[in-house]
């Protein structure tokens, strides 16, 4: 195989068993005496839990336990404020919430046992919509709210959230928006509406759990991307020492924010720890659709002031997020749909408040890009219109407002590389910005950014064996994108000089790993290079410390290439790495080699003359993104053909084109979903009425159109060899760019997504009404 | 699973004969991967809308969750097991790794045995016919880009080895 040099073309060290069908997922693991396990789900969307029965379910031959909150202890759970309980005690707050736990010997069995088991509900008023939710005539969701616990350092902020039904909010305030829209020439506002949508990995969650040998604890095997934080939430709801509670991810299929929540692994945990079996839950595709995080809907109402000449002077943004039956992590998605919001553009006075509320809803929590591709298309849409307005080319509006390298962002913050004007003028030349079209066809463009997390805590263990490979062991995953099987083996390979198949690598589990905050956020190419790094830097050391020893040289005349040791002057008296840590009983045995490095960071601060009331103040190394779309429009039908899409993503630098590239094309993908298929549509009382894929529509095979596929490396230089995070922001602004094709396409403009055909003929006909 | 398996069901898969007691309402998924223990083809939803667990019949691609396990007997049943020859990739398989087309991998089995079934009746497809053959495949993770990129090279791969 091959020695690889960063930036090159190198397959993903997995790919080869994962093309035999030889990976286990969650769903492949056996262990002996293994139940299985359903829940009992709430049926109402709100209701108080007057009785629960457990007794003939218990009584079911077959059956091997059942758990409710009187079997696990009387905690909240949560990731910042701990408002959950493992099993709904009080009250239901979702159609789906889980208020008991069944393993059995087969699923057959379990599902006759879930029919057992007798609940006695009240129902009370579902609220489903968050204006609903705001206005003080509907019940309260969370009457205990101000007597919850926060995770430090959240600080009880929850306490001053006392509106009616609210969860949370935050805000950015920058120049004087008052002043700045009385220097404005046209004044234009807008309210836009984005549904719910769905990560919809094709893995779904599943999780096994069983008690630890010895006693006292447990093992969870679980679909995750958050190790870490799942064994630290199970320790907590079950009342065990984390040092008891072991979690490990076995290959994982797809997560895109859907599998950080952690949530179902402390109840099937409790019902191994209940029934003192093994036990396996496998979420049904339904289930996954029904009572998993999807993406928060919103309400965005923006308003901006711009001159003549085409510069934005002003704007204000309001948004309304509607979050569902629980906090999660709603504190961080305030942070992440605000920050969002400002969008990469240079605008002295900015304003933007955002709340989140509490409905009778699954709830809404992190999803790929989280806020990004909402944000996007209110601001991006409005933009448009400002454009219009002035009657100035809607791309040279944003060739005029984009941030350059150099500039502060929309927080005050120092952005690093900034490669946005640079892909904008790229996609404008793919998709052929200025030629003549025939009618019904039409360009669009939009950019947008999303953040690099940075810090939060990584590490990793890298050792040398004996036949001259190198093992990796860290505490992170790899849901699919090749942060661990991708880009880090060509890293290691490029220090080390050894093959990239001389790379053996362990991951995911919190007893061999060392702490890692998890795969969420784009963070872990930029946080794992330089925790991996760090111990390559210690590993090379030792490296020539044991080489001079051996070679009988200084260490700086060692070099090391293609897992060989030599001295600068003498490369044909070169040994194998491998010596170098042979082991006791071998001649010259120097002992085991190995070393160990982690990187942290704090959260990225905001410039100084800026107002943020944020958990995540600022947008730290973004990575900026300009995507174009062409279409053609049925104007009789509604329909929309997507003919092209240029997707430019700032990277920074791609250690890894091939993951670079699978991550610019599975977002923009997803995106396109939004743009004109995918939504989630609930009744008034909280049902999910298209919990399949059949009609939930995700975009298939012959949806894809012309794609061309733009890397742009602003090579920032703020670590990591200049790399940015790039899992999320492919996904931000695409939907943005085909409501723009389309409406230039068709004069109409869009409120909302997705551009079902309906909905365009509507707005089409409503154009043509006005004129 | 394990339940009342009380009918014998003898399946031929990957050239090998299995005689096993099945459920008469079990379906050839379930069946291959919880006793035959051939678990590259995976469910995805259960009923039949993802193609995650994509197999061949008689050379046709299948769904083997809509498929029981009963109606099988006496067919032809090709998993992603039994692509490998010998120790070596199949040319399919191959492409897939080195073109990128894979991220998590969970679409790969089903996504190959369907880009295998084309292959082998239609060496040499177009665009639109390797999107439309891949219709019932339903991928997350690419955007379905590389894996067109890796059907392509497999066609190239293939076409050149004869």
């Amino acid at each position: 195989m091959v020695q690889a040099s960063i930036g090159t073309r190198v397959p993903r060290l997995d790919g080869r068993e994962k093309a035999m069908g030889a990976s286990q997922y969650l769903a492949d693991l056996k262990l002996p005496g293994m139940t299985q396990v359903r829940f009992v789900k709430s049926p109402l969307a709100h209701a108080r839990i007057k009785s629960i029965d457990t007794s003939a379910a218990e009584a079911l031959p077959g059956v091997a336990g059942v758990v409710t909150h009187a079997d696990v202890p009387d905690t909240r759970v949560g990731e910042v404020v701990m408002d959950q309980r493992l099993f709904a005690k009080e009250k239901v707050r979702y159609v789906g919430d889980i208020v008991a736990a069944v393993a059995a010997e087969d699923l057959e069995t379990a599902k006759r046992a879930v029919e057992l088991v007798q609940v006695e509900y009240e129902e009370l008023p579902a609220v489903v919509s968050a204006e609903q939710a705001m206005d003080p005539g509907t019940p309260v969701l969370h009457e205990e709210y101000p007597s919850y616990e926060v995770i430090p350092p959240a600080a009880d902020a929850h306490k001053m959230m006392t509106d009616h039904n609210l969860c949370w909010k935050g805000m950015v305030k920058k120049g004087d928006p008052d002043k700045g829209f009385d220097e404005a020439d046209e004044i234009i506002e807008d309210t836009f509406d984005i549904p719910a949508v769905q990560g919809s990995p094709i893995e779904t969650h599943g999780v096994v759990a069983a008690p630890s040998q010895g006693g006292g604890g447990v093992t969870i095997w679980t679909s995750t991307q958050v190790p870490f934080g799942v064994r630290e939430v199970t320790a907590h709801g079950l009342h065990i020492p984390i040092s008891k509670v072991r979690v490990i991810a076995p290959t994982v299929g797809g997560g895109f924010g859907s599998k950080c929540q952690v949530w179902v692994e402390p109840m099937v945990a409790a019902l191994a720890l209940k029934s003192n079996r093994p036990v396996r839950y496998v979420m049904t595709r339904e289930e996954e659709f029904e009572i998993t995080q999807p993406r928060h809907p919103m309400t965005i109402h923006v308003r901006s002031g711009v001159k003549n000449t085409g510069e934005i002077v002003a704007r204000q943004i309001r948004i309304i997020m509607n979050t569902g039956h629980s906090v999660m992590l709603a504190p961080i998605m305030v942070s992440l749909v605000t920050n969002a919001a400002g969008a990469p553009y240079n605008i002295p006075n900015l304003l933007i408040e955002t709340v989140a509320v509490f409905t009778n809803l699954p709830s809404f929590s992190l999803v790929r890009g989280p806020g990004g591709p909402q944000a996007a298309f209110a601001v991006e849409s409005h933009t448009d219109r400002l454009a219009d307005v002035i009657g100035m080319d809607r791309l040279e509006m944003r060739m005029k407002n984009c941030v350059n390298p150099g500039d502060l962002g929309p927080t005050g913050q120092e952005l690093g590389g900034v490669g946005l004007k640079e892909g904008l003028q790229k996609v404008k030349e793919s998709i052929g910005w200025a030629d003549d079209r025939p009618e019904g066809r039409g360009v669009g463009v939009a950019v947008g950014w999303y953040a690099t997390l940075i810090g939060m805590g990584s590490s990793a263990t890298i050792k040398m064996n004996e036949d001259s490979t190198v093992s990796l062991i860290t505490g992170f995953v790899d849901h699919g994108t090749g942060n661990v099987h991708g880009g880090l083996p060509i890293f290691i390979s490029n220090e080390l000089g050894i093959d990239v198949d001389k790379i053996n690598i362990s991951s995911g589990d919190t007893e061999t790993g060392p702490w890692d905050y998890g795969t969420v956020g784009s963070r872990s190419t930029y946080n794992h290079v330089r925790a991996v790094g760090a111990a390559i830097e210690e590993l090379k050391r030792e490296i020539r410390k044991r080489g001079a020893g051996m070679l009988e040289a200084d260490p700086d005349e060692v070099e090391f290439e293609e897992g060989k040791v030599f001295v600068r002057s003498a490369p044909d008296k070169a040994i194998p790495l491998g010596l170098l840590c042979a082991t006791a009983g071998k001649p010259g045995s120097q002992g085991p080699m190995m070393a160990s490095g982690s990187f942290n960071g704090p959260p990225w601060p905001p410039g100084p003359d800026v107002e943020v009331a944020l958990a995540i103040p600022s947008f730290g190394q973004p990575a900026f993104v300009a995507q174009a779309a062409e279409v053609e429009v049925d104007q009789e039908t509604g329909n929309v053909k997507v003919l092209k899409i240029a997707s430019a993503c700032d990277a920074g630098f791609a250690i890894n084109p091939i993951g670079v590239e699978g991550q610019i094309e599975g977002g923009t993908i997803q995106s396109l979903g939004m743009g004109l298929t995918e939504q989630m549509f609930f009744d008034d009382k909280g049902h999910l009425l298209n919990p399949s894929f059949l009609d939930y529509k995700v975009p298939l095979a012959p949806d894809i159109p012309e794609f061309d596929t733009i890397v742009v490396e602003s090579q920032s230089d703020q670590g990591a060899m200049g790399t940015k995070g790039i899992g999320e922001a492919p996904v931000v602004a695409t939907a943005a760019a085909i409501a723009s094709a389309v409406s230039a396409a068709t004069g109409a403009t869009f409120d909302r997504i997705p551009l079902t055909p309906e909905y365009v003929l509507s707005r089409i006909e409503e154009a043509a009404a006005t004129v | 699973m394990k339940g009342e398996a009380g009918m014998e069901c003898t399946l031929n898969v990957n050239g090998r004969t299995h005689t096993l007691l099945v459920r008469p309402d079990e379906t050839l998924l379930d069946a291959l991967r919880d006793r035959l223990h051939l678990t590259g083809t995976k469910e995805g939803c259960g009923e039949g809308d993802c193609g995650a667990c994509t197999l061949q019949v008689d050379g046709r691609a299948v769904n083997a969750c809509l498929l029981l396990a009963a109606d099988a007997e006496g067919r032809d049943i090709r998993t992603v097991e039994g692509l490998v020859q010998d120790g070596d990739l199949n040319p399919v398989q191959e492409a897939f790794v080195d073109s990128g087309g894979i991220q998590c991998g969970f679409c790969i089995p089903g996504m190959i045995m369907s880009a295998d079934a084309l292959l082998r009746s239609n060496p040499d497809p177009s665009d639109q016919e390797i999107q439309e053959a891949l219709a019932g495949n339903l991928c997350r993770c690419t955007g379905y880009i590389k894996i067109f990129q890796s059907v392509r090279a497999a066609a190239e791969a293939m076409a050149g080895s004869k």
